[in-house]
């Protein structure tokens, strides 16, 4: 098939033509059945079921995106939207870069609901956590109650990206990951995770140590200052 | 000018703040490096440069540019005269400098040089002269003693005053002195003048000119000793420097103390034209540091336009998102910021009608300037309150917020409608091209290796493959090449609900389910999720201990 082609066969990061793999935590957020587990699978499996069990705590999801120098793994953590698990997420988006929070645009509530979560990301969550709005199940627009504007306007005034998904017709589904990845910054070393490159850090500086006898002559020095870089 | 100033006057100067060490001050034609007093210009100029040529070249270029300014003018015959005589005497000098030629047509010369070189030295001569009738005027008000004897000594010698016999006549007005015409000395130059040309410095004025500052005098200086011992006729015994009209003469002396049940308006005699230099120097100074009426009323008015104008296009911006029928704004948002915005226009109109309405100058250009910014605020009025757009009331607004909704789904089902055409019309194509090209590899399941997500077959789709083209990673004829994007996608198998117990804490289900998903993650091989999942792990626990510590 011509999938194998293009695919790596599992396996995480071994793409061969990607650069650098960058590692991101990401947190689904939002009311109850608004489509959060829906999403996530559509986005990790392809798949949709029509009756999708409510999800207890958070599941864990990965996938990975390659962009044109770099390939994003997205570790996910799909939260429960029920009120008695609100506790439990905190954990999820407090070491997040990044979060989507899901709202139905059939139920003006979960959008409300939405903002909430918004308000308490942007006071809890790390400062330059990236958020974005997910209006689900837009395939369901003759029984709209939120409207594209609202959200839209709502969103610009927030500074956060936003789209109309619908895990049933996979519309915009990938799009927002792929923006998501996108707007995730990239120089962190911390979200690098790249084994070659530590080890190419590493023997750099040992082939400074070997060559660096003129600066001083110290033979303490050089070990103290490659120590830093190995870490 | 050419009169020698000889003094050197010690002055008390604890009253007036500074340090109680005497400080000497100096007046006349002193050499600057011997202190000598050689009493005129030119003996101090020939003394200098016979005696200090050497010493200092620089110094003694200034001192001769000093000089050489002076030379020419100082050659009054009145001694220390002012300006009036002086003038008199520039403009001689100037008629015999200026000599006009023919004008031949188009041949022009600038004189500006010129006048600016008789202005210059003009204008130093006279601050000279000022500065040195202030100091006068300050020993004058702060340091002559109080018995009146003394002070006629202390004035006589401070100003010296021209000798009676050789005034005949006024030299201000021109009238004989007779015999019951008074002579008066002016205390600030010494010249004498009749009494129609004397005027007299109010203290006020005396102290706005020496301490223009505003700080006034120290607190025993300014209490002037207690009026019960000044109204004792004859007996007068101020602390104050400035006594009352004080004259040499005693009758006059008495006729004024008595006089002086209101003494407070101590005054000093001066001369019309020290009182002119005076008060031209007062001014000024006053015009220096007085803020005029007009700078502030414009200072006001251009801040409303700023601030008016930093308002005017969010307004703008928020009324055109209602009249689209928006709820981005909300209407009483809007309507204060629309007053706000009135008000300031309001104020801009007040202001520039305040500053139109200011008393006259008599400056033919400040009126102008007055008028022009008028005339700009009001056009500037004009084009604003003109391009302010009304608000929709409340009802107009709803109406057009309802029409905007059905807008938006017209729109939305318009656009649905041709998204859905288009996906026909690439699935058509893609058929026709894939019937071109592969033939011979088409099979029913052709849509699905394009899938990314596809496990790599046995993923049953519920919908049919259309739905798959909505994929945007799919459509082949996007117009940006689309992300690739690996198949390392990796999700648990779905749970089942009866590992938990529904009434169990949330946490501890969550625990109960990550260790499932670790277990699902080592068995599929995928040792980051295992990692990442097993680090999470550890986190729950240990929020699990800390929770039930604190329940305890």
């Amino acid at each position: 098939m011509a999938t194998a082609a293009r695919t790596s066969t599992g396996g995480g990061g071994a793409v061969p033509s990607a650069g650098k793999i960058f590692q991101f935590k990401l947190v689904l957020l939002g009311e109850a059945a608004v489509g959060k587990s829906s999403l996530v699978l559509r986005f990790v499996k392809g798949h949709f079921h029509d009756y999708q069990e409510s999800t207890i705590g958070a599941a864990f999801l990965t996938q990975t995106v390659c962009l044109d120098e770099t390939t994003v793994k997205f570790e996910i953590w799909d939260t429960a939207g029920q009120e008695r698990y609100h506790s439990l997420a905190p954990m999820y988006y407090r070491g997040a870069q990044a979060a989507i929070i899901v709202y139905d645009i059939t139920n003006h509530e979960s959008f409300n609901k939405a903002k909430a979560w918004v308000r308490e990301l942007q006071r809890q969550a790390n400062p330059n956590i990236v958020i974005s709005l997910a209006g689900n199940k837009a395939d369901l627009a003759n029984k709209r109650m939120v409207e594209y504007e609202e959200a839209q306007s709502y969103a610009e005034e927030q500074g956060l990206l936003f789209m109309e998904t619908s895990a049933k017709t996979a519309m915009n589904v990938n799009d927002i990951f792929l923006a998501i990845a996108k707007k995730l910054p990239k120089t962190d070393p911390a979200g690098s995770r790249n084994p070659g490159q530590t080890v190419n850090v590493n023997t750099a500086a040992q082939n400074v140590e070997a060559k660096s006898s003129c600066c001083g002559g110290s033979t303490g020095a050089t070990p103290a200052n490659a120590a830093p870089t190995r870490t | 000018m050419a009169q020698p100033s000889r003094r050197t006057s010690t002055t008390p100067m604890t009253s007036r703040g500074f340090s109680s060490a005497e400080v000497v001050v100096r007046e006349g034609f002193i050499c600057p490096i011997c202190m000598q007093d050689l009493g005129s210009i030119d003996d101090l100029q020939d003394h200098f440069e016979s005696d200090h040529a050497e010493e200092d070249r620089t110094l003694l270029q200034q001192l001769k540019g000093l000089v050489l300014k002076r030379i020419g003018r100082a050659e009054s015959p009145v001694p220390f005269r002012s300006s009036q005589a002086v003038s008199s005497d520039d403009e001689g000098a100037a008629n015999s400098f200026i000599v006009w030629d023919d004008q031949t047509l188009g041949a022009r010369e600038s004189h500006t040089d010129y006048f600016k070189k008789i202005r210059d030295s003009r204008l130093e001569r006279i601050m000279v002269e000022t500065n040195k009738l202030i100091i006068r005027l300050d020993k004058l008000a702060h340091e002559a003693p109080s018995d009146p004897k003394q002070r006629a000594a202390f004035e006589k010698h401070l100003a010296s005053w021209a000798p009676d016999h050789d005034v005949p006549i006024c030299p201000n007005c021109g009238k004989t002195f007779r015999r019951f015409m008074r002579k008066h000395h002016c205390r600030l130059c010494g010249c004498i003048v009749c009494s129609d040309c004397s005027r007299f410095l109010s203290e006020d004025f005396a102290e706005r000119l020496t301490n223009p500052t505003g700080n006034r005098l120290a607190p025993e200086k300014a209490e002037p000793s207690g009026s019960p011992a000044r109204s004792v006729p004859g007996s007068i015994s101020s602390g104050s420097g400035i006594r009352a009209r004080s004259n040499s003469n005693e009758s006059i002396m008495s006729i004024v103390s008595s006089l002086s049940s209101k003494d407070k308006e101590q005054t000093i005699r001066t001369c019309e034209i020290c009182q002119n230099l005076l008060e031209r120097r007062l001014k000024q100074t006053e015009d220096r540091y007085v803020r005029v009426q007009l700078e502030d009323l414009h200072e006001r008015l251009a801040l409303c336009i700023n601030d008016s104008e930093s308002l005017y296009p969010g307004y703008l911006e928020m009324t055109q998102s209602l009249q689209m029928g928006e709820s981005n704004y909300q209407l009483p948002q809007a309507a204060e910021i629309r007053t706000r915005l009135m008000r300031l226009l309001d104020e801009v109109g007040a202001l520039s009608k305040q500053i139109a309405a200011l008393p006259p100058t008599g400056n033919p250009r400040e009126d102008k300037l007055r008028s022009n910014i008028r005339s700009s605020a009001v056009d500037f009025l004009k084009s604003r309150i003109s391009a302010i757009p009304a608000l929709p009331s409340a009802e107009e607004l709803a109406k057009l917020q309802q029409k905007r909704r059905e807008e938006v789904k017209q729109r939305i089902a318009a656009q649905r409608a041709s998204e859905e055409k288009r996906k026909r019309d690439s699935t058509l194509n893609r058929l026709s091209y894939l019937a071109s090209k592969e033939p011979a590899h088409s099979t029913p399941k052709k849509e699905q290796p394009k899938n990314p997500f596809d496990d790599g077959g046995g993923n049953p789709f519920e919908e049919d493959a259309s739905e798959d083209e909505l994929n945007p990673f799919n459509e082949p004829d996007g117009t940006s090449p689309p992300p690739r994007q690996s198949n390392s996608g990796w999700a648990p198998e779905p749970l089942k609900q009866t590992d938990f117990d529904e009434d169990d804490d949330p946490l501890l289900q969550q625990i109960t389910r990550v260790k499932i998903t670790l277990e699902q993650a080592k068995d599929a091989g995928r040792v980051d999720e295992a990692a990442s999942l097993s680090r999470h792990l550890t986190e729950l626990e240990d929020f699990y201990k800390q929770k039930v510590i604190q329940q305890l």
